[in-house]
């Protein structure tokens, strides 16, 4: 049954665009067809202060930490504002030297990083505060690209009110040509390989369906927070 | 499709009529605004235009290859891909996999396609609860209505009505701002979002080389329905493959821009099959419905082709004079504006929706505003034309109006016909002029007058005059001599 819809549909499509039952070669489409250089993309020099602006620009905040002490502090100052009970994160963080665990726990505020399949909606759905880091950053349009991965979680970014995103100026790329030429070339394991999902966040959460009144935080985060890393020591 | 085509004109009557929807439309000029800022912040916003219908020229005149590739990657990283020949053939398929998985609750992301073939009705006549998780589509589905907007469902409704909806609907007394609103949604939907077991999505794009659905939105909806529920089942068109992953460099750029002037969407999800092993969070199931549903009607003609290049952006109805007076609603289809006028009849039968091509100033404003240049205006003659001439499926014009414009063309193809047409009309007309003017014409005539007047014919017609004109100079120039 599935067989022969398909086959009908097939069909249909070749003889619709007049061509024989066979299967053509994918045409590929020549260099000239792909857009090279975008003429507005920032150069290497500008991309930190372009990626902050644009960030800026669509509602997001930009902290520069030189110091992983200064990343943590920055963090809690966000937490105990917000008089958050519950923090979840990337376990790559840990990894990192991050000592989020001490420094909540001190305030009374639970830091957790597990986040167990079939179990997300406790674990994180009642997070204030979501940390995660990013695997790029756009300067051209101040985004934030993240590749799901184990113990990096969909969610995280995406069901507290508050995400707070880690960035090493090194991860700041012009835009999107470079960023999907990265994405063949840092995971070779694969001709295209994205993994099971790669999601670009550019800002906090919106909606405009109301009288075409903007509100922020419809059913993602409300507030989007890049700490960039500035220290040499984390480059 | 279910379309209440028929209906048009007297619909866009009522619209215009109605204060309330005249003054929520208007609304829609901030889009445009907001799109041609956007456009104009671009280098290269015309060269990106160019090199994406480019590359939607190549793929759709490749679709079979194309599909196939698709299919064969989405299958390679662990998804499951069904082919539709129609709605009622999806509607099954997505029945069929929620049945099987003891399915009771579905959430719903913002989708064209489910709309034209209707799966809420579908999924609720079999018992399972669909929520529509759009804050637009949430309320128009709580108000029973249809959406209005491609990008807006609800821009027909003012504050008062949602708040007086979510009282009705919700219990949510007394709430005044739009915040205070979507708080509520949100709440209610976060709900949703975590006991349903399908999250059922269309897609902007299907990336062919690496199995890749690709998923544009601002609210953050798409991404829960694709992250909580165990399966997924995302339904496209076979219009929507590309070719390659860096293509995207060029449709997520002209995307945003011409849908709400924005440079980027907030979220934008690539999704690649389940989730793998040892991740948290992701279905479980993937499942990409690829479905036809008359586009191989459009494919097939060579004029029609280019309908299937559309993004779904909505930039056309946002610049149309006739959109933005009569709405989404008027036009009794799922498509509407400038690209439902065309793509409809494919769906639903041209003498179904034969007032649709009618409904058109052809000012051009939709062609030149779409990012991939589809030639609107032509498409639309052409189905002026279809219709006229008595096909596919329609018998065309009544007798007396064929007759008129036979009688029409002859008189215009013999010049001396029309001249002494023309003067004898100049001389007869006296009687039937009011203040110098017809203000009223009769039989079918009568509709132009309603509401303006027709200028008379004059004295003396342009072509005597510029004859006496010639003859005088030229008796000057021979007298000069």
């Amino acid at each position: 049954m599935k067989g022969s819809s398909r086959e009908e549909m097939l069909g249909k499509i070749r003889s619709a665009v007049g061509r024989e039952l066979t299967t053509a070669q994918t045409p590929a489409l020549s260099e000239d067809q792909r857009l090279e250089h975008q003429a507005d993309v920032p150069g290497p020099d500008e991309l930190v202060g372009r990626f902050e602006a644009e960030l800026t620009r669509i509602g997001g905040r930009c902290y520069h930490a030189s110091s992983v002490e200064l990343a943590c502090g920055y963090v809690e100052r966000i937490a105990v504002e917000r008089h958050a009970k519950t923090i979840v994160g990337w376990e790559s963080l840990i990894n990192d030297g991050f000592d989020f665990r001490d420094r909540f726990e001190r305030r009374g505020i639970q830091f957790k990083t597990a986040v167990t399949a079939g179990e997300v909606v406790r674990d994180v759905a009642d997070a204030d505060v979501g940390v995660t880091d990013v695997d790029y950053a756009l300067a051209e349009t101040g985004s934030l690209v993240l590749l799901t991965g184990i113990g990096r979680a969909r969610s995280v970014s995406l069901l507290p009110s508050v995400h707070v995103a880690f960035v090493k100026p090194s991860q700041i790329i012009p835009g999107f040509d470079e960023l999907f030429a990265a994405l063949v070339r840092d995971h070779p394991s694969d001709a295209v390989s994205l993994g099971s999902a790669v999601t670009f966040i550019t800002g906090p959460s919106r909606t405009a369906d109301i009288e075409l009144t903007l509100v922020l935080g419809v059913h993602g985060p409300q507030e989007l927070h890049v700490v960039l890393l500035d220290s040499p020591s984390q480059t | 499709m279910h379309v209440r085509t028929e209906q048009f004109s007297s619909d866009s009557a009522a619209a215009v009529e109605n204060k309330t929807l005249q003054t929520r439309l208007r609304v829609l000029n901030s889009f445009t605004v907001k799109r041609n800022h956007a456009f104009a912040d671009l280098k290269n916003g015309e060269e990106l235009r160019d090199r994406a219908r480019k590359i939607k020229e190549i793929v759709i005149d490749n679709l079979d290859t194309y599909l196939v590739q698709l299919e064969e990657n989405v299958v390679r990283h662990g998804g499951n891909v069904h082919w539709a020949r129609d709605g009622a053939e999806a509607v099954a398929i997505v029945l069929g996999i929620a049945l099987k998985n003891n399915v009771r609750r579905v959430v719903k992301s913002k989708s064209m396609v489910t709309e034209e073939i209707e799966l809420n009705e579908a999924l609720e006549l079999a018992g399972i609860e669909a929520v529509e998780t759009d804050l637009g589509e949430y309320i128009v589905q709580l108000a029973n209505e249809k959406p209005s907007h491609i990008l807006a469902p609800a821009v027909h409704k003012s504050k008062g009505d949602i708040a007086e909806l979510f009282a009705e609907k919700l219990g949510a007394e007394n709430l005044k701002e739009a915040e205070e609103m979507t708080v509520v949604a949100r709440d209610r939907l976060r709900k949703k979002f975590c006991a349903a077991e399908m999250g059922v999505t269309g897609a902007n794009f299907a990336i062919a080389e690496s199995g890749t659905i690709v998923l544009v939105e601002n609210e953050g909806n798409i991404r829960l329905s694709t992250s909580l529920p165990r399966i997924h089942v995302a339904l496209m068109g076979i219009e929507k493959v590309i070719p390659s992953v860096k293509d995207l460099a060029i449709f997520l750029r002209i995307l945003a821009r011409s849908a709400s002037g924005q440079t980027m969407s907030s979220y934008v999800s690539l999704i690649t099959g389940p989730r793998r092993n040892g991740e948290a969070d992701g279905a479980e199931e993937f499942h990409l419905i690829i479905m036809d549903n008359g586009r191989t009607r459009l494919l097939a003609d060579e004029q029609m082709r280019e309908s299937l290049y559309c993004l779904r952006c909505g930039a056309c109805l946002n610049v149309c004079p006739v959109y933005k007076k009569i709405g989404g609603h008027a036009y009794g289809s799922v498509y509407s504006g400038p690209i439902g006028s065309i793509i409809t009849p494919a769906f639903a039968g041209l003498e179904q929706s034969k007032d649709l091509p009618f409904a058109s100033t052809l000012c051009g404003a939709c062609r030149d505003i779409c990012p991939v240049r589809i030639d609107i205006p032509r498409i639309l003659l052409k189905l002026r034309g279809d219709w006229s001439d008595g096909k596919p499926d329609s018998p065309g014009p009544p007798f007396l109006e064929k007759l008129a414009i036979r009688l029409w063309a002859f008189t215009m193809r013999h010049p001396w016909l029309y001249n002494v047409s023309l003067k004898l009309f100049s001389w007869i007309q006296g009687p039937l002029l009011e203040d110098g003017k017809f203000k009223r014409l009769p039989l079918a005539f009568g509709g132009w007058t309603e509401h303006r007047d027709f200028p008379a014919l004059a004295r003396k017609s342009f072509r005597s005059m510029w004859l006496e004109e010639n003859e005088r100079t030229g008796a000057q120039q021979r007298g000069n001599r």
